[in-house]
């Protein structure tokens, strides 16, 4: 270790593990936002393919090619809890992936998203390994 | 320093009746590493105190679900990476001029932070370390500071060994050009 020139309060050390502790114990301390955060991402993996197939109908006139299956359903869950978690606003994600004449979504499509998502975020850490 | 090993406290964290035992040994451990990680980012003691309990309550939170297939310490060393960078954009975000705003304003308030007792020079080192990219920065802080090996950086970062090293040189010269700037 080289030489600290940061230091703490006295005994700083031996009080941190009783107030983790403490806060750990403390039922209020699972914040409900974070729980509303969560039912907002299902809700918003299920409503952001809706709207991207509406802004497709709409602004596009494009009514028999869009290949679009129930399992894109699932990896935008993944795009839409990355964005929760880095703070990005889903609709950011809506207009960069309305920004694109695709309507398809593949796999490719979902890395180049959280590649987007990623970079924005100035975050290389993969997300998904975190808990894993 | 706990005497027991990651397993054996994961193994005390997974019964009912260690559980609250087993975290505290392990607060215990990985208190002081997970800190000045932290605070070698953040600067300030009082951030480094809130983002260390966060990590830690997050660790307490989730540590059920640790598979084992990785170190435990990596994977404590992520969660207090992804507490920093958090609070960094968050920082940053209400910044009206530049990405590294918030940056800027811990070096030039270093000099009378309380809880910093360096000398001169150890407080140019501290401004030209707080002018490298935030990246850059990090991967400095780990070797220099925490002395992490590549190999434990690469798994941490998910980025690969060399150009962890290139990196980290790059971040030498940066601050050996930078240093005397102040």
């Amino acid at each position: 270790m080289n030489h600290e020139p940061f230091n703490t309060p006295e005994d700083y050390f031996d009080a941190l593990p009783a107030k983790i502790q403490s806060r750990c114990m403390h039922k209020h301390e699972y914040k409900p936002y974070r729980r509303n955060l969560r039912i907002a991402s299902y809700a918003a993996a299920v409503l952001i393919p809706i709207a991207i197939i509406l802004y497709v109908f709409k602004y596009q006139h494009v009514h028999s090619d869009i290949s679009y299956n129930n399992s894109s359903v699932a990896e935008m869950e993944d795009v839409v809890y990355l964005a929760d978690v880095q703070d990005i606003n889903e609709e950011d994600i809506v207009t960069y992936i309305s920004e694109d004449n695709t309507s398809d979504y593949t796999s490719e499509r979902q890395d180049e998203i959280i590649d987007y998502i990623n970079n924005e975020t100035d975050n290389y850490l993969d997300i998904f390994e975190l808990l894993n | 320093m706990t005497p027991y090993s990651d397993n054996e406290l994961l193994d005390m964290y997974a019964a009912d009746a260690t559980r609250a035992e087993a975290f505290k040994l392990l607060v215990q451990k990985y208190q002081k590493p997970v800190y000045w990680h932290i605070r070698h980012m953040v600067i300030r003691h009082e951030d480094a105190d809130d983002l260390t309990q966060d990590t830690f309550i997050k660790i307490w939170r989730h540590l059920s679900h640790f598979k084992r297939e990785s170190k435990l310490y990596t994977w404590i060393y992520k969660i207090a990476y992804h507490e920093v960078v958090t609070f960094l954009n968050k920082k940053n975000r209400f910044s009206f001029f530049s990405l590294n705003d918030w940056e800027n304003h811990l070096a030039d308030t270093l000099a009378d932070d309380n809880y910093f007792s360096g000398d001169t020079a150890q407080l140019e080192l501290q401004k030209a370390i707080l002018t490298l990219p935030r990246k850059q920065r990090i991967i400095f802080n780990m070797k220099y500071f925490d002395n992490l090996s590549y190999e434990a950086m690469s798994d941490i970062l998910k980025t690969s060994v060399g150009a962890l090293k290139a990196s980290y040189h790059h971040a030498v010269k940066k601050i050996e050009k930078n240093i005397g700037q102040f």
